[in-house]
């Protein structure tokens, strides 16, 4: 699914120049939840910039489900992030002035979808993640596991080939942070690919994988054995 | 599909900091009412005006002649009535009404009571080209020119002085002979602006009856209106035409001439353009001001929504989506301030017309393409002064973007 090879990120240049990434070589299958975790300045936001094709490498290939997109151009870049990549932030980044379902329309608006196509998804995949009834809500009549649910239902309205989540519990607390992680570990189980970044280790231990982080390398990486089907979308 | 989107986002922003928009908006409002009250105002100056001079004079009046010949001191031809039946039947769709005329002074006498009157001695169709409103009676006909009956219409002012009992219809003036009164007018408008001759002190006589006294035969004043207004000219070029045509001259040997009035009207029209220019100039800086103003907001906006920016380009926006929905902001905020000075400015263009009627008589309406030149004026305005915020906006880096508090 994604495939990262000798990836090299230096901001700057000449003397001031700084090195965030440094020949990482890194591959997430298809199916799979990695976690990434390191301190910060590490380089793990780095390497997720350049994964959800926010931000290129200064050198190395970047192949996305076949598609080596090292050398696109914005719009090229704009249409990959659109319509296969999905992102969750820890901030939620929901519009304020927009209801819910209409944050949720957005990457649909930016793929052409009819309004009452993008609608109809938006509402299915809402109720997906339990907000059926909170619709119509703006961001600021929502808890942060509310908020945090419309941003999952956000990333998966384009159908992406991986969702990429940064710290996506940092700012809740810890019975949201369950259900977040638990609808994160469902959606895996149903086949979606998953990189979460985080520096928590009770939100890494949900991954297959975790990879460690540490000055712009990979210094660890360590697999775990999920009890599969331990998850639920049972949320309040 | 995108834009409608943008629009309903550009709306809801709008309407979101409605303190915010309406003081951004105001200089716009300010700028197109005064563009929208300059125009009326110059647009009702010149209606006045045309109306009052064509109250003196229709303004599409068109005189034939015969050319005068400096050698032999008299006119190369006379347009004869024959001609002008000819003229009318070749161009019969470019021509409103056409009358010929004596004008003479001479003195009316109705039992010891005398008036110096102006007379006209015309055709029927005279009336097309003079309003005229009668007290009593009407105008003479055709019968009344085929038989060359001595009948007489009176001005206000002369029926007023010869029959200060008001009772003049019927009875026989003499003029040179007894002339039967027919018809007496109402008093003329009497036009603020021009000061001419009205009908008030003229009487009018039957042309052929004219030609008979005098023993005199087509040398009468040809007078024609246009049909179209705007073709004045062209118009008479073609009656010149015509009857170099019908007497078989070639072109630089005419015998015939005309004048018209649109070289005079070049005159109101140029001084209507001054007008426009200078007064639209100011309204131009006021507009310019407040483009400057829409820029300045939209700054603010862009640095407010930054983290906005940063994640549409993280859902899939490219640069040129960024782009559009910020200038279609832009030109929607402006359009907005648009529609509301065109309210204001139809407002006070609305009072000014009602003071104005306080000392004189016009009507006139705010024409409808001042409000479409506000409406393209405003977009082009937001278009203008929202390129350089939207294009900040799209070119921000995304991640710099969402990272930004």
């Amino acid at each position: 699914m994604i495939k990262a090879e000798n990836i090299t990120k230096i901001y700057g240049k000449g003397e001031i120049a700084v090195r965030a990434l440094h020949e990482v070589s890194f591959s997430v299958e298809e199916g799979e939840f990695v976690a990434i975790m390191g301190p910060s300045g590490s380089g793990k936001s780095t390497l997720m910039n350049i994964l959800g094709c926010l931000d290129t490498a200064t050198s190395g290939r970047y192949i996305l489900n076949g598609t080596d997109v090292s050398n696109m151009s914005d719009k090229e870049l704009a249409r990959i992030r659109n319509r296969k990549i999905g992102f969750i932030f820890q901030t939620f980044n929901l519009l304020p002035r927009l209801t819910a379902l209409k944050n949720v329309e957005q990457p649909m608006i930016y793929r052409g979808v009819r309004k009452k196509e993008r609608e109809e998804i938006a509402k299915r995949v809402l109720t997906e993640v339990g907000l059926d009834d909170r619709l119509h809500h703006r961001p600021n009549e929502l808890s942060g596991g509310q908020r945090q649910r419309v941003a999952i239902a956000r990333a998966l309205v384009n159908e992406p080939d991986i969702i990429l989540a940064d710290e996506p519990t940092g700012n809740l607390d810890s019975k949201s942070e369950e259900d977040i992680l638990n609808i994160l570990r469902e959606l895996n189980e149903r086949g979606i690919t998953l990189v979460v970044v985080t520096h928590d280790y009770s939100v890494a231990k949900y991954a297959h994988r975790i990879v460690h982080f540490r000055d712009g390398e990979i210094v660890k990486e360590e697999r775990l054995l999920q009890d599969d089907g331990g998850g639920s979308l049972e949320v309040d | 599909m995108k834009w409608i989107e943008y629009i309903r986002l550009a709306f809801t922003e709008i309407l979101h900091n409605k303190i915010r928009t309406f003081l951004t908006l105001l200089g716009i409002v300010i700028g197109i009412a005064a563009v929208m009250i300059i125009i009326f105002v110059v647009h009702g100056a010149e209606v006045y005006i045309m109306s009052e001079l064509d109250t003196v004079l229709p303004l599409d009046l068109i005189q034939v002649t015969g050319r005068w010949d400096y050698d032999k001191q008299r006119m190369m031809a006379e347009v004869t009535l024959e001609d002008m039946a000819y003229i009318k039947k070749k161009l019969g769709r470019d021509i409103r009404s056409m009358t010929a005329i004596y004008q003479t002074d001479l003195e009316l006498n109705y039992k010891g009571r005398t008036y110096d009157a102006d007379i006209i001695a015309a055709l029927p169709s005279f009336q097309d080209f003079y309003k005229m409103s009668f007290s009593e009676g009407h105008f003479f006909t055709d019968i009344d020119l085929e038989d060359q009956n001595k009948v007489v219409v009176l001005g206000y002012e002369i029926a007023r002085e010869l029959f200060p009992e008001g009772d003049a219809l019927g009875k026989k003036i003499d003029i040179y002979g007894p002339y039967t009164v027919i018809g007496v007018l109402s008093k003329a408008y009497k036009s603020p602006l021009f000061t001419a001759d009205t009908n008030d002190n003229r009487a009018f006589i039957p042309l052929t009856n004219f030609e008979r006294y005098f023993g005199i035969k087509d040398k009468f004043l040809v007078m024609i209106r246009a049909a179209d207004m705007n073709n004045i000219a062209a118009t008479a070029a073609k009656i010149i035409e015509v009857l170099d045509e019908k007497y078989g001259l070639v072109e630089g040997e005419s015998k015939f001439q005309s004048y018209n009035l649109s070289d005079g009207l070049g005159g109101i029209n140029i001084i209507k353009i001054v007008l426009m220019v200078l007064l639209s100039g100011v309204a131009s800086i006021t507009l310019l001001v407040a483009g400057i103003g829409v820029m300045n907001i939209m700054l603010v906006i862009i640095t407010e929504r930054t983290k906005e920016i940063g994640l549409r380009k993280a859902l899939g926006a490219s640069r040129g989506d960024i782009l559009i929905q910020f200038i279609l902001e832009s030109i929607f905020l402006c359009l907005l301030g648009g529609v509301l000075g065109i309210v204001l400015g139809y407002l006070g263009s609305s009072l000014i017309l009602d003071y104005a009627r306080n000392f004189i008589n016009i009507e006139v309406a705010v024409p409808f393409w001042s409000v479409i030149l506000s409406l393209v004026f405003t977009c082009g305005v937001g278009l203008f002064f929202g390129i350089y915020p939207a294009a900040k906006a799209a070119k921000l880096d995304p991640i710099v973007a969402l990272q930004y508090e």
